[in-house]
């Protein structure tokens, strides 16, 4: 793999991967911190790239990785106990709090294959391939992720 | 619930970045400034012996920690080593050391590499716990600065000096120790690796032995802040035999630094500034007032065809910023300033320290800002180099407008308020200019205010009025009010909001 193709990729994907990373962190400067982290680390790693998948593919995990640590370093989790107090606050402050919460506690592969194919733009085969999982699997995934957000809006809503 | 409606919903949920550009150079010199990744570790068989030693050197670690003199014998020691790995700074911190070149002049900016910026310890003085963080920068050195921002101990590029010292000086190297001394406390920094102990001599004679920090590489360097009740006449640096490797006295100047062969950045004379802009510009025009924008940071505001109503707004003096969105200045942007008394038909700034191309400059009049807003709380001029500007421009006028509104003196009373006492409140203050909404989710023109009582919504949220503010970008800006008090909002990041 080529810096110029790591590059390349950058440039042309950019507001996709910044659009991922902030569905993961929910702030914005978190989120351009979070990409450039991750094509840092996938330079600096580039050695690691087997070529088993394609380098997007890649990028993309080590864009869900980075957020998920920085998550883990306690940002998100003050994002998340917002998202829910907001909840709980019949949620007047932000658009959809139902949904914000209802996001907030699905399981994490269902939130990732959610956020790579409404925030990445990614087809169902690029998100098997990112996560590790079959296309079918990624198929059944959604499928349950919506079930439970819509149950949880349709909820909301009575 | 269709999926249609889901999918719609979701898509709002998450701006779409549209127009985000990023920075190539920023994940390059990131990537540069990672550790290399480290080679497999042979793994260790552990013997009993090992074993037992391990056990005994606890044990007698526990047996000195639980003694009475194992104060004396940590103010002994005096150096605590801290590795500089492990997890970064939160991210205002980045932010702050990623705003130290802005304003800088050329050849000059520290260059800190904010992104692998990391607290290294925590000091006491004058009652109060000090942070302090650490962070490299591009061609060898650091900058730093206490949780404080009053308390910035500043950046060094290398420490040319310090090494060149001991060839034509002597062994007691000045240079391997800066010291600053305030009113209450003492800080500095260590150069010298084998430091082991740091000591402060009073005016009254009396001394003590006080704790430093070391950092490993690329850091390299010792830390500390002590506080203080008298003043201090010197700072002296052992190593661990006890010898004395670097001294400064209140009363003694060392040899100036330029006499020696190698003089840092920081001292050499800066370029000289620019006269004229460099290509590729940037050009703009709003109001009457056009701005070319250089690479170099060299901008000229033309101000001889501006409108009537833009002169009046800034006959009294304004402030020119230029701002770009950089790394860590995604939502606000970074941005530096200049600014003129008197209005003047064509005004010229350079603007240093501040990535180029600009995403855009505002000209600001110094007249104080209330509700409802002159321009509706837009800057007399404005001028977008590019759509991000506009976007901003468009964003920043809705949330300070809206800001304003709610920090209003007169709203302050109001706010306290809810249910019919804050809706007749309203309406007999500000008439039709405020609309009532049914709920949290009701159409809104942009630049209109309207709020969304949860009195009229949820009895158990009685007291918490919303007051919203759509921008002409489509974005919401919502101020929420908890017992008079803001209780949550999204405006901070782009104004401010008492």
């Amino acid at each position: 793999m080529s810096i110029e193709s790591l590059e390349q990729l950058y440039r042309d994907r950019y507001p996709r991967f910044l659009r991922l990373a902030l569905a993961i962190v929910g702030s914005r400067e978190a989120a351009a911190d979070v990409v450039q982290e991750a094509f840092a680390r996938a330079l600096r790693h580039r050695d690691d790239f087997r070529g088993e998948g394609s380098l997007e593919s890649w990028i993309w995990s080590a864009v869900i990785n980075t957020g998920r640590s920085q998550s883990k370093r306690g940002r998100r989790r003050a994002e998340l106990e917002r998202v829910q107090d907001l909840a709980s606050n019949n949620g007047h402050a932000e658009p959809w709090p139902e949904l914000r919460a209802a996001i907030a506690v699905l399981p994490e592969r269902q939130r990732q294959a959610l956020f790579l194919r409404h925030y990445a733009d990614l087809d169902y085969e690029q998100i098997g391939e990112v996560l590790g999982i079959a296309r079918g699997t990624v198929s059944a995934t959604l499928h349950a992720a919506h079930r439970s957000l819509r149950g949880t809006l349709e909820g909301a809503q009575t | 619930m269709s999926n249609t409606l889901l999918f719609e919903k979701l898509d709002q949920l998450v701006d779409d970045c549209a127009g985000a550009r990023g920075d190539w150079d920023d994940v390059l010199q990131r990537a540069l400034a990672l550790e290399p990744p480290a080679p497999p570790r042979p793994r260790r068989v552990r013997s009993r012996r090992a074993l037992v030693w391990a056990v005994a050197v606890s044990s007698l670690v526990v047996i000195l920690f639980a003694t009475p003199a194992f104060g004396l014998l940590r103010d002994w020691i005096g150096r605590k080593d801290v590795p500089f790995t492990g997890k970064t700074a939160p991210l205002v911190v980045k932010r702050d050391f990623a705003d130290l070149s802005l304003g800088m002049q050329e050849g000059l900016f520290p260059q800190a590499i904010a992104s692998q910026t990391r607290k290294v310890g925590v000091f006491r003085a004058s009652g109060k716990n000090y942070v302090l963080y650490v962070a490299p920068i591009r061609k060898g050195g650091f900058c730093a600065m206490f949780s404080d921002l009053s308390r910035f101990l500043g950046c060094l590029e290398t420490r040319p000096i310090a090494k060149d010292y001991p060839n034509s000086h002597g062994a007691v190297n000045p240079y391997l120790l800066k010291v600053s001394v305030g009113q209450w406390d003492v800080s500095g920094l260590v150069f010298a690796k084998d430091a082991a102990s740091l000591s402060v001599e009073y005016q009254d004679g009396s001394s003590e032995q006080i704790p430093f920090v070391y950092v490993s590489k690329p850091i390299d360097a010792g830390f500390f802040l002590h506080g203080f009740r008298q003043g201090v006449a010197a700072v002296s640096v052992r190593d661990s035999r006890g010898k004395l490797i670097a001294r400064w006295t209140s009363d003694y100047s060392p040899p100036a630094p330029e006499a020696l062969s190698v003089t840092p950045r920081y001292l050499r004379s800066p370029p000289p500034l620019p006269t004229k802009p460099t290509p590729p510009l940037q050009r703009d025009r709003a109001n009457g007032v056009s701005a070319v924008a250089g690479k170099n940071g060299f901008v000229i505001f033309d101000l001889s065809g501006a409108s009537e109503k833009v002169r009046a707004l800034l006959a009294e003096g304004a402030s020119t910023d230029c701002f770009a969105f950089t790394p860590y200045h995604e939502e606000s942007p970074a941005g530096a300033g200049g600014g003129f008394n008197q209005l003047r038909p064509r005004v010229v700034q350079v603007y240093q320290g501040l990535a180029t191309p600009f995403d855009g400059c505002t000209i600001r009049g110094r007249y104080g800002h209330r509700w409802p807003d002159r321009l509706h709380s837009h800057d007399a001029v404005e001028i977008a180099f590019t759509a991000r500007a506009k976007t901003y421009f468009a964003d920043h006028a809705a949330a300070r407008d809206l800001a304003l509104f709610a920090g209003s003196n007169r709203m302050r009373q109001i706010r306290r308020l809810s249910g019919e006492a804050l809706e007749t409140a309203i309406s007999r203050k500000y008439g039709a200019a405020i609309t009532h909404l049914p709920s949290s989710v009701s159409p809104l023109p942009p630049g209109r205010i309207g709020y969304f009582d949860h009195a009229y919504g949820a009895t158990f949220f009685a007291g918490e009025p919303t007051f919203f503010e759509y921008s002409t970008t489509g974005r919401r800006f919502y101020v929420t009010i908890n017992k008079g008090k803001i209780a949550s909002e999204n405006v901070r990041e782009l104004t401010l909001l008492r």
